[in-house]
């Protein structure tokens, strides 16, 4: 509490020295930003109208329908993989954040599954998802879904991200959520289905509200699934957005913050772990 | 009788219109009131529309520099951040509003709205120092006017 507040003030006195050039946002004072969901190839723009809405790190994400192949390898060079050594896990999951260093832009890899068959390839030792920083799973099936809240599957990925743009099509068995929380993977509500049409954005509050009831309240990640910048919120517009979920404010906020960083750090850890240390 | 008065507490909303264009001239604050309210509605419905409808106020709105502030009762400031957070288009064009500050009293807000709006008009070519190219003379000077217009009608905003 001390060490933040002192960051807090340290903050206001630089952006007070600086004068009015530079316009403390709420954003600026509080901790940096994830943006974990941006459904688009690598584009410099939209990474840059994150970074000014608030946003420190970015992950663009790749989509696979069905069972990877060879030819869905990353062919970008990830920004976790090369930073393995200085990614604190234990700071980042004790909701220390602010001594994690941000990664920047990340690569994801979100792995759309209707069947069991399409999971066989996924473990921790895939060559395709390792070329990855993060790894998403979407499962559109009770099965599938089970599937990924059990070993090994849940130990190869990062997000479970549930099909929300319309009535999740299997009910969500909290003892199942708690069991893929226990082992580190978190479950993801994109708030850019918000901004479609009414009827989407029914579902994606009814949906998150189940998913907010059923699963622990530190494993929910809130990202945009932007395709384009006009779509990206900032941190703290989103923290409101997500009141439409029956979250509270601060709840929201560590939604964006500390619950990314921890996904991140989970992340580099596997890494570290499969690819040894960046060298 | 004894009449004791209810004092009545609001919140300012400050923040910017992002788009794409330079300016906004179909825009106004009606128009950006009637959204606000609008999608208050879509989100909350006659509910939501009703208990904002009496406070709900773009105090000031510049299209040039595309500020906006907005008042309301402090009981619904969450619910009317929600709805503006999900507004994608506003006279046919497509914005995201961004809120910067969430002010108090008029005093704090018309403050935290000048900051903004020399923030803003320091990354227009004004003439200040620092300026990387400078545009023709008329039109550094038509961004002046616009300048002091904003801020002589946010000086000249009631609570």
């Amino acid at each position: 509490g001390q060490v933040r507040g002192g960051c807090r003030l340290v903050a206001v006195l630089a952006a007070r020295a600086l004068g009015s050039r530079s316009l403390p946002s709420p954003q600026g004072l509080a901790m940096p930003s994830a943006d974990l969901n941006l459904v688009s190839k690598v584009d410099e723009h939209m990474q840059e109208v994150a970074m000014q809405l608030g946003y420190d790190t970015v992950a663009f994400a790749s989509e696979v329908q069905g069972r990877m192949s060879a030819h869905h390898a990353s062919r970008v060079p990830g920004g976790l993989t090369s930073r393995v050594g200085q990614v604190c896990p234990k700071l980042a999951l004790h909701g220390g954040t602010s001594h994690v260093p941000s990664a920047g832009r990340l690569s994801r890899l979100t792995l759309h599954v209707d069947s069991t068959d399409q999971l066989r390839d996924v473990n921790e030792g895939n060559r395709v998802m390792l070329s990855y920083d993060l790894v998403a799973v979407v499962p559109h099936t009770e099965d599938a879904f089970e599937r990924c809240c059990n070993p090994p599957v849940v130990n190869s990925i990062d997000l479970i991200s549930l099909p929300m743009e319309t009535r999740v099509p299997y009910s969500l068995n909290p003892v199942l959520l708690r069991k893929a929380a226990r082992a580190g993977v978190h479950f993801e509500v994109r708030y850019a289905l918000a901004l479609r049409d009414s009827m989407t954005r029914r579902h994606l509050i009814a949906n998150a509200l189940q998913l907010k009831r059923a699963a622990p309240e530190t494993s929910i990640v809130i990202s945009s699934g932007a395709d384009v910048g006009s779509k990206l919120r900032a941190p703290l517009d989103v923290a409101h957005l997500a009141t439409l979920f029956h979250m509270s404010v601060r709840l929201a906020r560590q939604c964006t913050i500390a619950h990314p960083r921890a996904v991140i750090a989970r992340a580099a850890a596997r890494h570290e772990r499969l690819l040894g240390t960046a060298g | 009788h004894q009449w004791t008065m209810v004092h009545r507490r609001s919140r300012y909303l400050i923040g910017s219109v992002e788009s794409n264009e330079d300016m906004l001239p179909s825009m106004t604050a009606q128009v950006l009131q009637a959204q606000i309210r609008s999608s208050v509605g879509d989100l909350y419905g006659d509910f939501g529309v009703g208990s904002v409808l009496p406070s709900l106020t773009v105090k000031f709105f510049s299209p040039a520099w595309r500020i906006f502030i907005v008042r309301v009762d402090r009981e619904f400031v969450e619910l009317l951040r929600s709805a503006m957070a999900v507004i994608t288009f506003i006279a046919q064009r497509e914005v995201r509003l961004h809120v910067v500050r969430t002010a108090g009293s008029a005093r704090s807000c018309r403050r935290c709205a000048a900051r903004l709006l020399s923030f803003e008009t320091s990354k227009r070519p004004c003439g200040r120092q620092g300026a990387a190219a400078m545009p023709p003379p008329r039109e550094r000077e038509r961004w002046q006017e616009l300048r002091r217009e904003a801020e002589v009608e946010l000086a000249r905003m009631q609570p």
